[in-house]
């Protein structure tokens, strides 16, 4: 690094400026015969003899294997880029909604979290609730409807406005199929609510919780050039540079650019970069990451002793933050040595905070001889990396060490006492003395220091970032050194990290991974360190480092193959209630897992099943004057155990023990009548109704007053009063109306109650669920239908034909179920030996099925 | 033919909160079932967890077996000490870091699951469900919400992954992320009008974002279409609601949220609207399962009532000697506890109270926050599991595994697990001695 740095401006006294050219050239020294022993912890904890987990050795020194691109993934927008995107669909006025998940940031990021984490469902109902709150608004009133639609709805006009809705919340042209499906429904849902804007209302509200909106989706496309990768679309390409660089939705130009093809070429994507950057939002996006990368987020939540400082107000949270962000816009956005960041005085002060820092309101430049090195000494900054009532060398050391130099610095291993020795009465000690006992031990050592000597320069800022000249009534040390480099204060260590190479080389980096929302896979190496190689080339520009971040094949292409479940090829420890096995990663998944997997009791003497108890709760049925049973018992059967049998009843109970339980009372065909069952549902009283839900429900209601019966159906014959009926032991379920609209969608418990769809539709459902079929609903709850589901051995569907039941009713013929339908498959299910039987539960032409019902 | 008792009436021990009147007729209470009879009070599984430990040797009570003798930390829980099961003597078999490890093994008896392999320290999420979610694929269907997530002390951020942000997780970085605002809770279980029509549609937008979801996952890389999985499921999940209709229960007051005063966290108002809404709900059956993050793994809370003026994070680490402020808070943090157990027990249902129904596993990330120990495990058991677990055992174990404790909380809410944990985690045992 021969490049000498211009960070001080050129009107002010110049010691730092001496002093960085010396730095540089201890520097070139230095870095040859230090870094490598510097970046691991070398206390007793690691044995040196083994490579250190947390410490490989400095990839820098360690050719990168050739680039090959990350796969494309969705990204969960963030609370802020939601927030903001919303924002920029709804007109002005619209209120925001204020309960949405916070994030969950991963390795410093948001980006990289929402890359990696998913939907809630408390985050659905968030979203949801958002959706609802917004565009109840703008459809709540007349005027501003009109003007956000833009037409009067119609046919037309709903195409027409939830095309460019959907354009502008999923960032791309929807598909005619998409734009049908939104069309319908906004048609089904003004027909149910009678109002053609609540229609339009509701499907806007879709488009705002559609995965499209949520996620930025990226697929990619084949590269039609570098065939051995995929390369994002052009809209996929405006969407990563819009959240990347505004934080927010692409507007209106960059979606035409995208719509043009432009995105995927670089002189395209260098020319919306640069309008990008000239754009007001560029300052707010880019200020994001700008937080992001100094955690500037835990300001607002950061707690200190109130009675020892009474000053940290809301407002004095916001101003540190605007300070630090300020500083950064100003530097990086004015595309000046983006190193000037831990050098510069300048700043923009809110009045407490230049009360705070004891400087006149107003004030452009914090004064020289507080000597706060740039970016680090700011009151946000000290005041993040402090505890509540003390300051930390040790945070603020490993901020720079893991945040600023891109190193790690593991935690103590489990067991280790970590206190701090006990101060002794009447004999004040500093916090770095202390600091310094507790370094004695050589456990510590090895990895504090690493962090506390970089701490100690800032000794001169309280756990608030207030100037102080004294810790505990003793003078403040300042003077320590970075990595063998002295420095006499945070002003000196300021300089010191801006022209640390690895400063810049980690800055770059970070700025990889919150652009592409990934950590960098071991493929990306290269391409992060050409990227810090650039921005050293370009002079630490900012703008440069974007320009050739954005326009590079690591933010532009994606692995030819989308992201499997598990690495390819690779193994894992898994386990079953038996045992320990291993499993491996292929195209489908992992692998069934090698341990052997619980099978069924036998009684054998073993545990089968792996619960822990051998042969549990086995018994068999056997012969005996009225059945019996035999238990197993330590590998073998026990006696037979019979009990005397009686007369079957319709009990519930197996009252004959022949391990049949109300034979010959399960299913029974009954004579009944409308007035009968208009006792239990008043609709079903033979003239309003004869057949329908309402009969249905009181036909079930009926049958279950006996013992052995839970429900019915039918009628099965009918004529005047008389209405036969049949009763069933079926397991009456409640079924949400919409788990059987997606089996058969007419059976929504609205368009349909009743009818051939819903008889499929509850026959599949029972039969997907184990059982023989089934009917319904015999009874409707809110959004539910019961539906009678007949245990798999009492029933049997048949496939025949119209002709085969018409034999039995003429009256019977293709069409679905009627009254003449019921008694023809009653009867024909009695002709080939049943009770009964109902139907059809499937219909096609001429041909349909029915279920027979065993005794 | 057998009919399920529908309970009808709670009495008024909630007063001051609000009264719930009717239960909601659950549709399987009114129906004929021949199949399998239900128990008539349904199983309830909790967890509740605080951060950074204890001080071990003035939380381990000095008595084993029936009555254990209050210890000075777990004194707040003598009012309902017949009702607690305290394991000790058990060790995190899976430990190699201070609090990642604590925090998955107690959770998920397995190993951390590390986010990414680059240097940049550990960031660690569930590498499966935890021990809450386990619970919730058995108890969670029939119920309005599948679950509740509850945060009392607030989340002050920090860069170690989801298992210091979160505490229950579906499998890795899938969190069901905790409600801190009880105005917001208040709405989310009271406060939504049922207008059938509007609810109707509702339910057709999110049919329709179901669709969408569906035909997206076959689109995507394995990976995303796990993610787009839970996406569907969080969805289907607020459609059912939707689908269930009105809840029965009459709504209590809004308590509203309790921001700083004076710089301070108002934790003990913030536990009390909290757990008196959790009661409510588990009273009113609007959810089987939840959990209440305390506070997260290595909190930085400042429990100010216990006379600390920094982080309990860093007071566990710096405080001196006998470490006199870490002992009042976690004191402190078994009052929070003791309150939330009291009024569940305070709540009549049936011929018991809530306290009886329930099976709470009450835990945190390591035993000691000042040298990150893993033996010696803090664990509690609390309720009786509607006569599952006794209540009121002090069982030691030698260096047993950790995992027996959430083993047997689970066994002792109903849920038929088999075993808990994977490799040196696991174990197919729950601790007998406790069970009834």
């Amino acid at each position: 690094m021969a490049r000498k740095l211009r960070l001080a401006p050129a009107n002010r006294d110049d010691p730092a400026r001496t002093k960085i050219a010396r730095l540089n050239d201890v520097r070139s020294f230095v870095s040859t015969l230090c870094l490598l022993s510097l970046v691991a912890c070398t206390g007793e904890i690691a044995d040196t003899d083994r490579p250190d987990p947390f410490n490989p050795p400095d990839p820098e020194e360690v050719a990168p294997p050739p680039f090959d691109p990350a796969p494309a993934t969705l990204h969960r927008l963030t609370r802020a880029e939601y927030l903001s995107s919303l924002g920029a669909l709804m007109p002005e006025g619209t209120p925001m909604p204020t309960d949405i998940e916070i994030d969950t940031p991963l390795h410093g990021f948001t980006t990289i979290g929402s890359s990696e984490l998913t939907l809630s469902a408390l985050a659905v109902e968030q979203y949801e609730t958002a959706a609802r709150l917004v565009t109840g608004h703008v459809f709540g009133d007349a005027a501003r409807r009109e003007a956000f639609v833009g037409c009067a709805p119609s046919a037309e006009c709903n195409a027409t406005y939830l095309g460019r809705f959907a354009r502008m919340a999923w960032r791309r042209p929807p598909e005619a199929t998409e734009v049908t499906a939104l069309v319908e429904l906004a048609g089904s849902i003004a027909t149910r609510l009678a109002d053609p804007w609540r229609g339009l209302e509701f499907a806007t509200s879709a488009i705002l919780q559609s995965p499209h909106f949520l996620f930025r989706v990226e697929i990619g496309e084949p590269s039609p050039d570098r065939p051995q990768f995929r390369r994002y679309t052009s809209h996929e390409m405006a969407s990563r540079l819009s959240y990347f660089l505004w934080g927010t939705t692409p507007d209106e130009t960059l979606l035409a650019d995208a719509d043009a093809g432009a995105l995927v070429t670089d002189a395209g994507i260098r020319r919306a970069t640069e309008r990008m950057l000239e754009d007001p939002r560029a300052a707010g996006g880019l200020e994001r990451f700008f937080a992001e990368y100094v955690h500037l987020g835990r300001l607002q939540t950061v707690s200190k002793d109130p009675d020892l400082y009474p000053q940290l107000t809301a407002t004095l949270r916001d101003s540190m933050h605007q300070e630090v962000v300020r500083l950064f816009s100003d530097v990086a956005l004015s595309d000046a040595d983006f190193r000037r960041i831990f050098d510069t005085d300048d700043t923009v002060l809110g009045p407490e905070l230049a009360a705070h820092y004891g400087v006149e309101e107003g004030a452009t430049e914090l004064p020289a001889d507080q000597r706060r090195g740039g970016l680090l000494g700011r009151a946000g900054m000290m005041t993040l990396f402090s505890h509540a009532t003390v300051t930390s060398p040790t945070l603020r050391g490993r901020f720079v060490r893991i945040d600023l130099l891109c190193e790690d610095v593991p935690p103590p291993p489990p067991g280790v006492d970590t206190s701090l020795p006990e101060a002794d009465p009447g004999v004040p000690r500093t916090l770095r003395e202390r600091l310094a006992e507790h370094r004695s031990n050589a456990v510590c050592a090895g990895c504090h220091d690493k962090m506390d000597p970089i701490g100690f320069a800032f000794e001169g800022f309280g756990a608030l970032g207030e100037a102080r000249d004294n810790d505990e009534g003793l003078p403040i040390d300042t003077e320590t050194h970075l990595d063998g480099i002295d420095v006499a204060d945070a002003q000196d260590l300021g300089i010191a990290l801006a022209t640390d190479p690895r400063v810049a080389a980690c800055f770059a980096r970070r700025a990889f991974r919150y652009a592409t929302g990934h950590l960098e896979i071991e493929t990306e190496e290269v391409a992060v360190r050409e990227l810090a190689q650039a921005f050293a080339s370009d002079e630490f520009r900012f703008r440069a480092l974007i320009l050739t971040l954005v326009t590079s094949d690591a933010f532009r292409l994606a692995a030819s193959e989308l992201e499997d479940i598990c690495p390819r090829g690779e193994s894992r420890s898994c386990d079953t209630a038996c045992g320990a096995g291993t499993q491996t990663c292929s195209v489908s998944g992992w692998s069934a897992c090698s341990a052997p997997a619980p099978a069924p009791e036998t009684c054998d003497g073993s545990d089968e099943d792996c619960d822990g108890t051998i042969d549990e709760d086995l018994t068999r049925a056997c012969d005996g004057a009225c059945g019996g049973v035999e238990t197993c018992a330590g590998g073998s059967w026990g006696a037979c155990e019979t009990s005397a049998g009686g007369t079957e009843m319709c009990s519930g109970a197996d009252d004959d023990c022949d391990g049949i339980v109300d034979e010959g009372f399960r299913t029974e065909a009954l004579t009944s009548s409308f007035t009968a069952l208009s006792g239990r549902h008043p609709g079903c009283d033979g003239a309003g109704q004869r057949r329908g839900p309402e009969c249905n429900a009181a036909i079930s209601r009926l049958c279950a007053d006996s013992a052995c019966h839970s429900s019915g159906f039918g009628p099965l014959e009918n004529s005047g009063d008389r209405a036969d009926i049949a009763c069933v032991a079926a397991n009456v379920i409640s079924v949400p109306w919409t788990a059987l609209s997606a089996i058969h969608a007419p059976c929504d418990g609205v368009g349909q109650v009743v009818g051939i769809q819903c008889n499929s539709a509850m026959h599949r459902w029972c039969a997907s669920n184990g059982y023989a079929s089934g009917f319904g609903p015999v009874e409707r709850g809110a959004g539910q239908a019961h539906v009678a589901c007949l245990p798999a051995g009492t029933a049997e569907v048949r496939g025949i034909t119209y002709p085969d039941v018409a034999a039995h009713h003429a009256g019977c013929s293709a069409g679905g179920p009627s009254p003449e339908c019921d008694a023809a498959i009653h009867r024909y299910c009695r002709a080939q030996g049943f009770v009964t039987g109902f139907g059809p539960v499937e219909s096609s032409g001429a041909n349909l099925a029915v279920t027979c019902v065993l005794p | 033919m057998k009919k399920l008792d529908r309970r009808t009436f709670l009495r008024g021990a909630l007063a001051g909160v609000g009264t719930c009147v009717a239960l909601p007729a659950l549709d399987i209470m009114s129906l004929s079932s021949k199949a399998s009879a239900q128990p008539a009070i349904p199983n309830r599984f909790g967890l509740w967890f605080w951060g950074n430990g204890v001080k071990p040797d003035r939380w381990v009570p000095g008595t084993v077996g029936a009555g254990w003798a209050p210890s000075p930390e777990l004194a707040p829980l003598a009012p309902v000490r017949d009702y607690v099961s305290v394991v000790s003597g058990c060790e995190i078999k899976t430990a190699t870091h201070p609090h990642h490890s604590g925090f998955s093994g107690i959770l998920t008896g397995a190993r951390y699951h590390q986010n990414g392999t680059t240097r940049d320290t550990i960031v660690s999420t569930c590498a499966g469900p935890s021990v809450d979610m386990i619970a919730a694929a058995s108890l969670g269907g029939e119920t309005p919400f599948r679950s509740l997530e509850i945060g009392i002390t607030r989340f002050r951020g920090t860069d170690e992954g989801s298992a210091f942000q979160h505490l229950s997780h579906n499998g890795p970085n899938n969190i069901n992320p905790s409600e801190y605002s009880p105005a917001s809770l208040f709405s989310r279980l009271f406060g939504m009008p049922v207008e059938s029509d509007v609810d109707l549609a509702r339910r057709s937008v999110l049919d329709s974002v179901s669709g969408q979801i569906r035909a997206l996952q076959t689109r995507v890389g394995g990976r995303d279409r796990l993610r787009l999985e839970q996406h569907f499921a969080s969805v289907r999940q607020l459609e059912m609601r939707l689908a269930a209709g009105a809840s029965a229960c009459m709504a209590p007051t809004n308590p509203g949220d309790f921001p700083d005063v004076e710089g301070r966290e108002q934790i003990e108002q913030q536990n009390r609207a909290m757990s008196d809404l959790l009661v409510l709900a588990l009273a009113c059956d609007l959810t089987r399962v939840f959990s209440v993050l305390f506070s997260p793994s290595g909190s930085g809370v400042i429990v100010w009532p216990a006379g600390a003026s920094n982080s309990l994070h860093q007071t566990c680490h710096d405080e001196a000697g006998a470490q006199p402020i870490v002992h009042a808070a976690t004191t402190y943090t078994m009052e929070q506890l003791s309150y939330f157990l009291q009024r569940l027990a305070a709540t009549p249902e049936g011929d018991g109270n809530l306290l009886q129904h329930s099976s709470i596993l009450c835990t945190t990330e390591l035993t000691n926050g000042q040298n990150h120990s893993n033996r010696d495990y803090p664990i509690l058991i609390a309720g009786r599991g509607n006569g599952r677990l006794r209540g009121g055992i002090h069982w030691r174990g030698s260096d047993h595994n950790t995992s027996h404790g959430p083993l047997t909380a689970l066994r002792g809410a109903g849920v038929a697990a088999g075993a808990f944990g994977a490799a040196e985690g696991r174990v197919t045992d729950s601790i007998g001695e406790l069970e009834s």
